[in-house]
C-alpha cells in the first residue's frame, strides 16, 4: 500500500513504481524521480510535469466542497447575445471552456449540460474496476465547482431541444437561450440496435458517468457472468477490467477477430491468446439475437442459435457521434457534424463542433489528445485567432494489462492502398507496420514491441507529412 | 400536422376541421365557458360546456377512426385544448382527459369499444376520465400499483383505491391498470364504469383552485370488468404505443395558459410598461419561447407513434418544458399586473394556480426529470 504511486491529472493514468511503464523502457522498480524528462504519459501523451502523487490528488478532491451528487441551480445569467455558449460537459466542452478563459479573461461563457456538469477522466471508464475505484471516485470536481473556478454560469440537468442558428438561439427544457457564439460538443453515444426479447431494454451502454455508474451498481451484486457485445477497442479493455473485478466474461463480435480493424489478425491473435487465461471466452462471428429475463438473471440468445445464462450484458458496438440536433438546425453532417480544421468551425459560421461530435475530412476524433487541440482551435478562433486542428494519426494505447498493445491504425485514405507487414516476432511479441505508398502509414505492437510506439510514431508523422 | 392510419373501421361523417372548428371553440368559449370560469375555478363541473366541445368536435381531431380524415392530427385536438385553456384551465384539463379515455380505446385492438363507446366519447355524449395518474408513476418506479385484480374467465373483480381522479361523475368512462394475480400474473388495462356496482366516488380533498373538475377519490370493491372492456393485455406494448400520444396531448394546456399570461402582460403595458420594463421574462420573451414551444411540439405531433428512445426523450422535454415555462409566464402576468392580479376573482393569481397544477399533474416535472435522466443512462 506504501509503494508511491502518480496519477495523470490528464487522464488518470496511475504510475506505480513497481511496476515500472515496461512499454516505454521504464523498468520496474524505476523511481519516479529518475524518469526522463522526455517520457510521456503512455494513455494521453502529456508530460512528467502533469503528474502528482495520488496523496495530492485525493487532498485536492477533498478541498472541492462541492456536492458528488446534483449540483444546485447554477446562478448567473445563462447565455445571452454576448455570450459564448458550450453545449456538453465531456472532455470537449470543460477544455473549450478552459483554453477559452485563459485567451479571455471577462468573455461570458454559459455551458449547458443535461447531467450534473462533473469532471471526470473518460478513459478510465475502462480501467476504474482494476484500479480499485468506484464511479464516485473518478469525479475530480462537482459542475458548480468547476464552473466557479473558471468562472463560467453552469445550466446542469437541462437539455438542448433544438438550435436556430438565423435567430441565434437555442430551444431547452428550461425555456429560450441566446447565444453569440456556440460550441456543439455533443459527444457520441454507443451504437443503438435493436435486439429481439422482453429484457432486450436491460442491455447497458457505457459512455458517460452516469451509465456507468449503473453499470457499477450491477456489477456489485457480486461476482456476475457478463456478456459484451462487441469486441472493438471498449469491449476487450471492459472485458479485461472486468475480469479484475473477478466477474466471468463472454465476448461477442460478429468479426472474426478482437479488435476489428484497428489491429491486423497476428496482433488480435496474440491478445486473444493472453485473454484466455482469465478464461475471457470470444465467440468470434457471432452477436446477440434476442434477451429475456431468466429468473434473476437473463437467456441470451446469439446469432448462432446457441443459448447461454447471463447476469448482464453490455453493448459496445463503437462510438456514434450525436449529431441530431445538428441535423435538425440544417447544419452539414456526415457521420459527424462538419468542422474545418482550420478553426473547427461548422457549415454556420457562429457554431463550432468539438470532441466526439465533430468530423474533420471525414474523420472523427475519439481520443483525448486530438479532442485537446480541437478545443484550442475552437477558443483560439473564438479569440480572432488562429490555432489550426493538426490531423495527425492516431495513437492508441490499448488498455489490456494482460499484453501490452500500441496501435496505430492507418489513415482511411490508405487504408485500403497497403498491407500489414511483419517485422519482428517473439512470442508474444510482435511488430508490424502498415505499408502504404512506400511509406509507413501505421503500425500495431504487443508485447515487448509496445515499447518502440514513440519512434515509430514520429516515423509514421513524418511520412505523412511527406506524403 | 397529422400521421395516417394503416385502417379505417367505420366511416364516420367528417368533423369540422381548421378554422370551422376553432371558430366553432371560440364561440362555446364566449357564449357558454367565459361566463362559468370563476365558479368553475371554485367547484362547479361545466358537464354542458363539455358536451357543447364535443359536439363541436374537439374531441375526435386526434382519432382516425372518428374524424373522417382517417388522420391522427393531435395538433388540432391540441389547438382547441389551447384555445379553451386561455379562458380556463379546468375545462382544458377535463378535454385533455376525454382526448385521452377516447385515444385509449383508438389505441386498443378492441373493436367492440371501438364501436360501442368510442364515437358516444368522442362526441361528448358520454364522458370519462385518464385515471393512469398512479400507474404511470408505478411504471416509472416511483409508487406501487394501488389497484389489484382476481382474474376469472370472462373477466376481473378489481379491488383497490385511486386518489383523485378527474373529470368523473355518476357513469363516467375511465382507464384503470390493474395487477391480476393468480396463475398467469401480469400487468393489465381496461375501461371501468363509475357507476358499475363496488365503485364509489369520495370527494374527499379540497383544492385550492381547479375544484370544478370532477376530482374524486375512486374505491373499487369487488367491481367485475368483463374481458369485453380489455384494453391493454398484454400491457406494455399497448402503453408504448400510445405514451407519446398521451403526454403530448397534455400541452394544449400548458400553451394555452402561456397565452393567456402573455396577454394580461400585453394589456397592461400601455398603463405600466414604464416600470414594467425593469421586470425580467417580459411578454415579448415569453412569445418567443411559446412560439418555440410551439413549433417543437407540433413537429412532434407529425409521428406520434415512433418508438425510438430520442423521440420518446424529445416528447418527455417538451411536456417537461411546457410546465417550466408555463410557471415562469405565470410568475411573470402576477409581477406585471401588480395588485390588481392579486385581487379575489384576477385571472392572473387564477393562472398562476392552474400553471402550478401543470408542474404537479402526472407527469409532474420531477417526475419528466427522474424518467428524463434515467432514460440518460440507459
Amino acid at each position: 500500500m506504501s509503494t508511491p504511486r502518480w496519477i495523470c491529472k490528464t487522464c488518470g493514468w496511475i504510475y506505480d513504481e513497481t511496476k515500472g511503464d515496461p512499454d516505454s523502457g521504464l523498468a520496474p522498480g524505476t523511481r519516479f524521480e529518475d524518469i526522463p524528462d522526455d517520457w510521456s504519459c503512455p494513455l494521453c501523451g502529456v508530460t512528467k510535469a502533469d503528474f502528482i502523487t495520488l496523496e495530492e490528488y485525493a487532498a485536492q478532491r477533498a478541498a472541492s466542497s462541492g456536492p458528488k451528487t446534483r449540483p444546485p441551480r447554477a446562478k448567473g445569467q445563462v447565455g445571452g447575445e454576448d455570450a459564448v455558449v458550450i453545449i456538453g460537459s465531456g472532455i470537449a466542452g470543460w477544455t473549450v471552456a478552459e483554453r477559452l478563459r485563459e485567451r479571455a479573461p471577462d468573455r461570458p461563457i454559459t455551458l449547458l449540460t443535461a447531467d450534473d456538469g462533473c469532471v471526470y477522466p473518460k478513459p478510465a471508464l475502462s480501467m476504474a474496476i482494476g484500479q480499485g475505484r468506484s464511479a464516485d471516485d473518478l469525479v475530480e470536481y462537482s459542475g458548480s465547482d468547476k464552473a466557479a473556478e473558471l468562472g463560467v454560469t453552469l445550466q446542469a440537468n437541462t437539455r438542448v431541444m433544438g438550435i436556430k442558428p438565423a435567430d441565434k438561439r437555442l430551444l431547452t427544457s428550461k425555456g429560450n437561450v441566446k447565444y453569440g457564439e456556440l460550441v456543439l460538443a455533443l459527444g457520441a453515444s454507443q451504437r443503438r440496435r435493436v435486439f429481439e426479447g422482453d429484457a432486450a431494454d436491460d442491455i447497458l451502454r457505457v459512455n458517460d458517468l452516469a451509465s456507468y455508474r449503473r453499470m457499477r451498481d450491477r456489477l456489485n451484486e457480486g461476482p456476475l457472468h457478463v456478456t459484451l457485445i462487441g469486441a472493438g477497442l471498449i469491449g476487450v479493455e471492459f472485458a479485461e477490467d472486468l475480469h479484475a473485478g473477478g466477474h466471468y466474461v463472454t465476448l461477442l463480435d460478429l468479426g472474426e477477430q478482437l479488435l476489428g480493424r484497428l489491429a491486423p489478425p497476428p496482433v488480435a491473435a496474440r491478445l486473444l491468446e493472453a485473454l484466455k487465461p482469465h478464461g475471457i471466452d470470444f465467440r468470434p462471428g457471432v452477436s446477440l439475437d434476442s434477451l429475456e429475463h431468466d429468473g434473476g438473471g437473463y437467456r441470451a440468445t446469439l446469432t448462432s442459435g446457441e443459448a447461454l445464462h447471463t447476469d448482464l450484458v453490455i453493448s459496445a458496438m463503437g462510438l456514434v457521434p450525436n449529431i441530431d440536433l445538428a441535423k435538425k438546425a440544417g447544419l452539414q453532417v456526415n457521420r459527424g457534424i462538419h468542422a474545418d480544421p482550420a478553426d473547427m468551425r461548422t457549415s454556420d459560421p457562429h457554431i463550432f463542433a468539438v470532441g466526439d461530435c465533430a468530423e474533420v475530412d471525414g474523420r472523427s476524433y475519439f481520443y483525448i489528445e486530438p479532442i485537446k487541440r480541437q478545443a484550442e482551435a475552437v477558443a483560439a478562433a473564438l479569440c480572432g485567432e488562429s490555432a489550426p486542428f493538426e490531423r495527425k494519426p492516431t495513437s492508441i494505447r490499448v488498455k489490456t494489462p494482460s499484453l501490452a498493445l500500441n496501435l496505430c491504425p492507418p489513415d482511411l485514405s490508405v487504408a485500403d492502398l497497403g498491407r500489414w507487414v511483419l517485422e519482428d516476432e517473439h512470442g508474444a511479441a510482435c511488430r508490424m507496420t502498415f505499408m502504404a505508398q512506400g511509406r509507413e502509414a501505421g503500425y500495431a505492437l504487443s508485447g515487448s514491441e509496445a515499447a518502440r510506439a514513440s519512434e515509430l510514431y514520429e516515423a509514421v508523422c513524418r511520412d505523412m507529412t511527406a506524403a | 400536422m397529422t400521421a395516417m392510419t394503416p385502417t379505417l373501421n367505420t366511416e364516420p361523417s367528417a368533423a369540422p376541421e381548421g378554422e370551422l372548428l376553432f371558430n366553432a371553440i371560440r364561440d362555446i368559449v364566449r357564449d357558454k365557458l367565459a361566463p362559468l370560469t370563476v365558479k368553475i375555478d371554485q367547484g362547479y363541473y361545466p358537464a354542458e360546456v363539455l358536451r357543447a366541445l364535443g359536439e363541436a368536435g374537439a374531441f375526435r381531431q386526434h382519432l382516425a377512426s372518428q374524424s373522417g380524415r382517417g388522420e391522427y392530427d393531435l395538433q388540432a385536438a391540441l389547438k382547441a385544448m389551447d384555445i379553451v385553456s386561455q379562458e380556463c384551465m379546468s375545462t382544458g384539463f377535463m378535454m385533455w382527459a376525454q382526448d385521452v379515455v377516447c385515444w385509449y380505446i383508438e389505441m386498443s385492438n378492441n373493436d367492440y369499444l371501438k364501436q360501442t363507446l368510442l364515437p358516444r366519447l368522442a362526441s361528448g355524449e358520454a364522458l370519462g376520465g385518464t385515471a393512469l395518474s398512479n400507474p404511470m408513476k408505478y411504471l416509472a418506479g416511483i409508487e406501487p400499483l394501488l389497484v389489484s385484480a382476481t382474474e376469472t374467465e370472462d373477466g376481473f373483480i378489481l379491488n383497490g383505491s385511486l386518489p383523485w381522479i378527474s373529470n368523473l361523475g355518476p357513469d363516467h368512462w375511465f382507464g384503470s391498470i390493474f395487477k391480476v394475480g393468480g396463475d398467469n400474473p401480469r400487468d393489465v388495462m381496461a375501461l371501468v364504469n363509475t357507476s358499475w356496482p363496488g365503485m364509489e366516488l369520495k370527494q374527499l380533498a379540497k383544492f385550492c383552485g381547479m375544484e370544478g373538475t370532477g376530482t374524486y377519490a375512486l374505491f373499487f370493491k369487488d367491481v367485475f370488468v368483463p374481458k369485453t372492456h380489455l384494453l391493454g393485455d398484454p400491457l406494455v406494448p399497448y402503453l408504448k404505443k400510445m405514451k407519446a400520444g398521451f403526454i403530448l396531448l397534455q400541452t394544449g394546456m400548458a400553451t394555452g395558459v402561456i397565452e393567456s399570461c402573455i396577454k394580461l402582460c400585453e394589456d397592461v403595458e400601455p398603463k405600466l410598461g414604464h416600470v414594467n420594463c425593469y421586470l425580467d421574462d417580459r411578454p415579448d420573451e415569453l412569445r418567443e419561447e411559446l412560439e418555440d414551444a410551439r413549433e417543437a411540439i407540433a413537429g412532434l405531433c407529425e409521428d406520434p407513434f415512433n418508438q425510438d428512445p430520442d423521440y420518446i426523450r424529445t416528447v418527455l422535454e417538451a411536456r417537461l418544458l411546457g410546465g417550466e415555462l408555463v410557471v415562469k409566464a405565470a410568475n411573470s402576468a402576477m409581477l406585471h399586473t401588480g395588485a390588481n392580479g392579486y385581487l379575489h376573482d384576477a385571472p392572473a393569481q387564477r393562472k398562476l394556480r392552474e400553471a402550478y397544477f401543470v408542474a404537479i399533474v402526472t407527469p409532474a416535472t420531477k417526475h419528466l426529470r427522474k424518467e428524463i435522466d434515467a432514460m440518460a443512462a440507459a
